[in-house]
């Protein structure tokens, strides 16, 4: 689930795979901005057939923070 | 025909000149949507895009595309009222001129809708010639 998750936030944010890490910050350190979180959490939503309610979204601010979401709702 | 011009004013705000769907054929509200734009010879932008070439701005049938989106989305009863935005433009690509005459098809399917934002997919038509398309992302409120 982790490799998967990766893959899809470096396509979304056109990132290098290599530079996300568990720790990584969406926004300081991948360069994110609100919108391209909310289209990070749609895709996320469409591969791992999940649903994301917005008002979580604010929460999930580390790769860390979206595997565990996504762990604790899949 | 589904919704007329004077039925799709009930729904989205934009009046002329700056109403870009005419018509609309088909509609799944929330969902999906057909309209329609007749391409008149006096619409304002042709005189100077360009003189001596009338061609549709590729922006503005990025616009129609997106009115035909906003259109499926309030045509919601929930929605009825709210504003909707652009958010973002991904993959936008023109395959043919619009010009006077032709009358433009745009095809919209919201691909996610969420209680705030939600993303989607549009092309536009001359006949069964693919004009445009592109992948939107919107706000809504």
């Amino acid at each position: 689930m982790k490799e998967q998750l990766i893959k899809i936030i470096a396509e979304e944010l056109s990132v290098e795979e290599k530079d996300i890490t568990l720790e990584s910050d969406l926004q300081e350190d991948l360069g994110a901005d609100s919108l391209d979180a909310i289209q990070l959490i749609m895709s996320i939503e469409n591969e791992f057939d999940v649903t994301v309610p917005e008002s979580e979204i604010d929460h999930l601010k580390k790769v860390s923070d979206i595997l565990k979401y996504l762990e604790e709702n899949k | 025909m589904i919704l007329n011009k004077e039925q799709i004013k009930e729904i989205i705000p934009h009046r002329d000149p700056f109403l870009l769907v005419d018509r609309v054929l088909d509609i799944e509200p929330g969902a999906t949507a057909i309209g329609e734009k007749d391409i008149n010879p006096d619409e304002y932008y042709f005189k100077g895009h360009f003189p001596n070439e009338p061609i549709m701005p590729g922006v503005l049938i990025i616009e129609a595309i997106a009115q035909t989106g906003a259109i499926t989305l309030l045509a919601l009863p929930k929605n009825n009222g709210k504003s909707v935005y652009f958010g973002g433009l991904k993959k936008a690509k023109f395959k043919r001129k619009v010009i006077p005459g032709d009358v433009l098809r745009m095809e919209v399917e919201l691909h996610q809708v969420k209680e705030k934002f939600g993303n989607g997919i549009g092309k536009a038509y001359v006949g069964d010639q693919l004009a445009c398309e592109a992948e939107f992302i919107f706000s809504y409120m």
